[in-house]
């Protein structure tokens, strides 16, 4: 009888770690020993970063996704069907079909899930840039206005210490925005204001959720007649009035609401019981270094679903799946886990709609910001529009 | 020309460097000198010259289109390797070769009518583009 491996969700952590199992247990993959299965709720692979170009109108749809079993190895049994019950005990999950999928490993790779109704009347008055539709919203409205003002807020986790979806993410906006009007001649007329929460992982009244970044936010932000505030924690919205508000007793009015917005684990993962993350978020239980959910066997989760101080980004998979592939091979081959994760993250970051800033930290380091240029963006360019599916066939 | 023989302590640049570091610049300078001289390093600074140009001149458009010509070339290698493994694989595994009723009968499979079917359009395609005979103007 084949051991199964079955892994849950086709984002880019479970992607590039299934091809990458394939290759590293390649002997008892082509012996039929083991099995690798992939469950996905979508039969398209969308590389969610460029959604964020979306909204700049950088991106076609059809040019940030492509069909998922085009980016497996043939050896991998792909179903696209949505887990709804994890059944940790019996080893198996369900799915929304009724089907039930038996695992003897299990990798947790559903990713997270924008939650702007989580803060009142964000919904409707707010955008963001973080799935296809809200960034094409937010496109038509950048791409039209003339004057006013664009309010720039970010959401943390209530669960301490867990980060937003992909740290950078506001900068990145903020910047590429800021070179969009501009371009378009309104830049005079339209006032940007970038905020941060007063509590941003274990930093307070920041404008990043690393020092020497925001350190160096304040000049780059004066330069371009960017307005910043710190210790504005977005408690609501008023649509009609359009006026945010803070939880420090704020006020500020807006034209365009740009949010970053709270996040949560996918359905199943919050309905598994196996959470102890605050405000009913989900994030799974991790081993900060072996990448398990603690208290359970031969149950590994990576990326968004995790409740480690680390990105919630594709650059964080990158350095999380090899662990993960090394520590199923070595319980597989060798009856124990033997690598350890060190909370590396790679990502070049886009800085306005040139320049790019490649930047890596880990559990020990903290990014150190170097000047953005014309090479680092085509770099980012680069990976946007090629390297990133040589990275989730797992040949990077 | 005495600059070669000119030594590091002579001159004011390198006196923040350490003695090692002194002497790590003395042998980088032995090195470069006859670069220099013959002009070699000069190809050096072109080439740079070329890459910043590269650069300068290359825009979104051009990082798409090659981006594509990338992703279709590796995807499609890659594609190609892995089904050649697989199929390699499968074949290994037979004890014996299929006869060829089980041939007929492999194609009961869906998967493998579909792929049937794409080498009959890969050869309608092949055909397509060599269907117009080539004449002399």
């Amino acid at each position: 009888m084949a051991k199964r491996i079955l892994i849950i969700g086709g984002g880019i952590g479970g992607t590039m770690t299934a091809n990458h199992l394939v290759t590293k247990l390649y002997p008892e993959v082509s012996s039929k020993n083991v099995e690798i299965v992939m469950l996905s709720n979508s039969p398209w692979h969308y590389y969610k970063p460029a959604f964020m170009y979306v909204a700049f109108n950088k991106f076609f749809k059809d040019e940030l996704r492509r069909p998922q079993q085009s980016l497996l190895r043939p050896e991998i049994k792909f179903i696209v069907d949505e887990v709804e019950e994890f059944d940790f005990k019996a080893g198996k999950v369900r799915c929304a079909s009724g089907k039930q999928v038996a695992y003897d490993y299990l990798v947790i790779s559903t990713g997270c899930i924008p939650s702007p109704e989580r803060i009142e009347g964000l919904k409707e008055a707010g955008d963001h840039f973080y799935q296809y539709q809200p960034a094409r919203n937010l496109a038509k409205k950048l791409m039209t206005i003339e004057k006013g003002r664009i309010f720039v807020t970010v959401n943390f986790p209530k669960t301490p210490n867990v980060p937003h979806q992909c740290g950078i993410a506001p900068i990145e906006t903020t910047l590429m925005l800021d070179d969009l009007l501009r371009k378009r001649g309104v830049r005079d007329n339209v006032e940007i204001v970038y905020t941060y929460p007063t509590v941003s992982q274990l930093l307070r009244n920041c404008l990043f959720m690393q020092k020497d970044t925001c350190e160096v936010l304040p000049t780059i932000f004066e330069q371009r007649n960017i307005k910043y505030e710190r210790g504005f924690s977005l408690a609501s919205v008023d649509p009609g009035k359009k006026i945010a508000t803070s939880e420090e007793g704020k006020e500020a009015d807006f034209d365009i609401l740009m949010a970053t917005p709270p996040i949560r684990a996918v359905d199943a993962v919050l309905n598994s019981g196996i959470s102890q993350a605050e405000n009913n978020e989900g994030w799974l239980p991790t081993n900060h270094e072996t990448m398990e959910v603690y208290g359970l066997e031969n149950v590994f989760v990576m990326g968004d679903t995790v409740d480690l101080p680390i990105s919630k980004a594709g650059g964080s998979c990158h350095s999380q799946s090899p662990v993960i592939v090394n520590n199923i091979a070595s319980l597989i081959r060798l009856g124990h886990l033997f690598d350890q994760y060190d909370g590396r993250v790679v990502a070049i970051a886009q800085m306005g709609l040139e320049d790019g800033m490649p930047l890596w930290y880990d559990y020990e380091s903290e990014v150190q910001p170097t000047p953005p240029n014309k090479l680092g963006g085509l770099m980012r360019k680069g990976f946007n529009r090629g390297v990133y599916w040589s990275v989730a066939r797992g040949l990077v | 020309m005495n600059t070669t023989s000119t030594t590091i302590e002579e001159t004011d640049i390198p006196s923040a460097l350490s003695p090692a570091g002194q002497q790590g610049l003395e042998e980088l300078i032995a090195k470069i000198d006859p670069l220099l001289a013959g002009g070699r390093l000069n190809r050096i600074v072109d080439l740079m010259s070329v890459v910043a140009d590269v650069v300068d001149m290359t825009d979104d458009y051009m990082v798409e289109k090659l981006c594509k010509g990338y992703e279709e070339a590796i995807g499609g290698l890659w594609n190609a390797g892995n089904l050649a493994r697989m199929a390699s694989n499968e074949v290994s595994l037979l004890e014996e070769p299929p006869t060829v009723w089980g041939l007929i009968k492999m194609t009961k499979d869906p998967d493998v009518r579909r792929g049937l079917t794409f080498l009959l359009f890969l050869a309608k395609g092949i055909g397509q583009q060599n269907s117009i005979p080539l004449t002399e103007d």
